[in-house]
């Protein structure tokens, strides 16, 4: 016969020791960026940024001219030069590091109104965010190009390669990354329509293990997606990003 | 021949922004075909009698043709399915 406890040892309350309650895992609100509110940092060795704006939940950064060259790409090069703000991820105050099991998820929606140049951002997280080797960099998370009059094509990005896809219907997109033990894990995504239907999916290894560093970072990055994208001055890309991040305990 | 595999599940249409085996940078729209050589097969693809990068002829026509057919039916799989 099963023994059933009559009172809680500590409280002295009828019934037993009452199970462990957690927040609720359901319905996480996700955090808006917005890189003006003084808790980002920018990296720009070229120069490129002249000023961001927030407004209407959109970042907006115009740019000084610059563009045609590598360097300003987050693919296809392992010398990276493109601006991007950096923040150390924190959780509730806790700050996140490498050896930290956790998720990345964030949502990433660009302007179409806004289409001065051949573009490719990115939103992620970043071993060290003020590297210009992508190597070191440790980059992983969501990214979003758009030629010129075409579609925005939304997917996600490991180390300086992504996967990505141009799909006319859709709207926004999220992705997500494993992340602990000093290493990313593989990146995903989806990318929806305007009423939350799914259009397309995909994913990609990123290879990236041992990263060097001791806290992980949060990246918002602009930059061209040909070596030969040229920027002139008063450019401007817009986009709206939101994020959480998520740590375990216990694995 | 060693056996090649191809995790056909896994064959998905996309974009790559990436780096190429000469570590020249490529952007394509295309097939994604993840092709599986098992570990346990890597001295017959390493070996140079097999494989030999400097011999135009290699590997032969016959075993080119069995790799070739892998990933060419995984592809034609994939762009048949609706």
């Amino acid at each position: 016969m099963p023994v059933t406890p009559c009172f809680d040892p500590t409280t002295g309350s009828s019934g037993g020791v009452p199970p462990a309650v957690s927040a609720s895992l359901y319905n996480l609100p996700m955090t808006e960026v917005d890189l003006t509110d003084g808790s980002w940092t920018l990296l720009d060795p070229d120069a490129l940024v002249d000023t961001v704006s927030f407004a209407g939940g959109f970042n907006t950064i115009t740019f000084n001219a610059g563009g045609a060259t590598s360097n300003q790409r987050w693919t296809g090069t392992t010398t990276c030069t493109a601006p991007r703000w950096y923040k150390t991820l924190q959780i509730d105050g806790n700050t996140v590091t490498l050896l930290d099991p956790m998720w990345f998820v964030c949502r990433m929606q660009n302007n179409l109104l806004v289409d001065d140049f051949n573009q490719q951002n990115i939103f992620g997280t970043m071993a060290d965010p003020t590297s210009t080797d992508t190597n070191v960099m440790g980059l992983a998370g969501g990214t979003w190009l758009r030629s010129v009059l075409a579609n925005t094509g939304y997917g996600v990005i490991t180390g300086n390669a992504n996967t990505t896809f141009a799909d006319p219907d859709t709207v926004f997109s999220h992705a997500a990354v494993m992340q602990g033990g000093g290493a990313n894990g593989a990146a995903t995504y989806i990318q929806y329509d305007g009423t939350n239907t799914a259009e397309r999916a995909g994913s990609r290894n990123t290879n990236i293990l041992a990263m060097a560093g001791t806290n992980r970072h949060l990246a918002v990055g602009v930059g061209i997606n040909t070596d030969v994208t040229v920027i002139n001055a008063g450019d401007q890309v817009s986009f709206s990003l939101k994020y959480i991040a998520l740590q375990f305990a216990g694995l | 021949m060693a056996h090649l595999l191809v995790d056909q599940s896994a064959v998905t249409v996309q974009n790559i922004d990436s780096t190429d085996g000469t570590g020249a940078p490529f952007s394509e729209e295309g097939f994604v075909i993840p092709v599986v050589i098992p570990l346990s097969e890597m001295g017959t693809y390493l070996d140079p009698a097999f494989y030999d990068p400097a011999v135009s002829a290699s590997p032969t026509a016959a075993d080119s043709r069995k790799i070739a057919r892998v990933v060419l039916d995984a592809l034609k799989k994939a762009a048949e399915e609706p």
